[in-house]
């Protein structure tokens, strides 16, 4: 029964950072696509671009905190 | 299930390539044209005007052409060369649908080049000048024409060398008068889109073929036609039904000002956040109006018409 539970903390630990990292996978495919775009007509742009290619890299710390809470938590 | 499955599919393989293509096309956006710009344009001279556009986009086309030409005529082959040159870019760097739409709304100007050939023919005007008119997107369709325009000697010989184009009946059947010609390809150009085409461009198409109805009437209640023969040169196919286009309701029914109005809404269209058809189609129109009313203002200025007329006619 112990085993169950521990199998059922590692799948909700490895389901939040799973479902994060696809989910930013997906946004940064879009933003890479459309700043590369931006890039090819100006140069100038490489700063902007490059921060908004980061900001979906937050959804996956956001995951990796939650799994970690969830080990932490299920102690 | 299996239903949504393929419509999801379809969905998705509809979308794709639009990033890329619309991102960069919203960048080239703000390389057009601004409303102080044309306010500028309108007190120049024609002299002026070639050396203020020759500091812009239009700078590579006129100093190319700059050796052959001068005056009007050299604004007005750059200005088409530049057009071609934007179209060829945006085709090249476009993706996947993205690429199969443009190719669809570019078909628009391989008709517009086969009548351009087609008068240039009947008119006996010089192989130069009919090249210089033509803007073609392709390679391979612009040898394509060239070869006609090099190797046709009369109209009959031009339509022939076409016989292998989807069209070639129309231009048959057609030949003893250019003006019937034209709007049976611009019927069989309409009816070719609207097969293939995502709503925005469906939508913008039916807009298009309202307002061209409408001038088709008036001109031809002008010529004194019956309402009977009118109904044969209108364009059908579309919804009619639809909510009609309408300019402000105090304003009378006037072609001009709906014409402006689809334009100007149409272009605005650049700024949708959609991976959709939306903002190629909306630069396109925004860049082919910058041209119509830079031709405008060369025109006017050339023919010494007054520069309040020409704003009116302008889009902005």
């Amino acid at each position: 029964m112990v085993e169950l539970e521990l199998g059922m903390v590692a799948f909700a630990a490895a389901f939040a950072i799973g479902i994060s990292a696809y989910s930013a996978a997906k946004a940064e495919t879009e933003i890479g696509t459309a700043a590369l775009g931006a890039l090819a007509e100006n140069e100038k742009l490489f700063v902007p671009s490059l921060i908004l290619m980061v900001i979906p890299e937050t959804i996956v710390i956001f995951g990796l905190v939650t799994s970690i809470l969830i080990i932490g938590l299920a102690g | 299930m299996n239903l949504q499955k393929i419509y999801l599919n379809n969905l998705s393989e509809n979308r794709r390539g639009f990033a890329y293509t619309n991102t960069r096309v919203r960048a080239m956006k703000h390389e057009l044209l601004t409303e102080n710009d044309y306010q500028k344009l309108l007190k120049m001279s024609v002299n002026e005007l070639t050396r203020y556009l020759g500091e812009t986009t239009y700078r590579k086309e006129i100093s190319e052409l700059a050796l052959k030409y001068s005056g009007v005529v050299l604004i007005e082959y750059g200005l088409n060369k530049n057009l071609e040159n934007t179209f060829k870019k945006i085709y090249s760097f476009s993706m996947k649908n993205a690429r199969h739409q443009i190719g669809l709304y570019l078909k628009k100007w391989e008709i517009f080049n086969v009548k351009t050939i087609l008068r240039g023919k009947l008119t006996k005007t010089s192989k130069s000048e009919i090249l210089n008119n033509l803007i073609v997107f392709d390679e391979h369709l612009k040898q394509f024409f060239e070869n006609i325009v090099e190797n046709a000697s009369d109209f009959d010989e031009a339509v022939l060398m076409l016989k292998n184009e989807p069209y070639y009946e129309i231009l048959r059947s057609n030949q003893e008068n250019l003006g019937v010609l034209e709007d049976e390809l611009d019927k069989y150009y309409y009816e070719f889109v609207v097969q293939e085409s995502q709503p925005e461009l469906k939508k913008y198409m039916s807009d298009e073929v309202k307002i061209l109805n409408q001038l088709n009437k008036i001109r031809a209640k002008n010529e004194g036609f019956e309402d009977e023969e009118i109904e044969k040169y209108l364009i059908k196919g579309f919804d009619n039904n639809k909510k009609k286009i309408k300019s402000k309701e105090s304003e009378p029914e006037n072609p001009l000002s709906l014409r402006k109005k689809l334009l100007k809404t149409a272009i605005r269209k650049v700024h949708i956040f959609k991976r959709t058809f939306a903002p190629v189609l909306g630069y396109f129109l925004a860049k082919e109006n910058e041209v119509r009313n830079l031709r405008l203002i060369i025109r006017g200025k050339h023919n010494n018409i007054d520069s309040e007329i020409i704003e009116q006619h302008l889009v902005i």
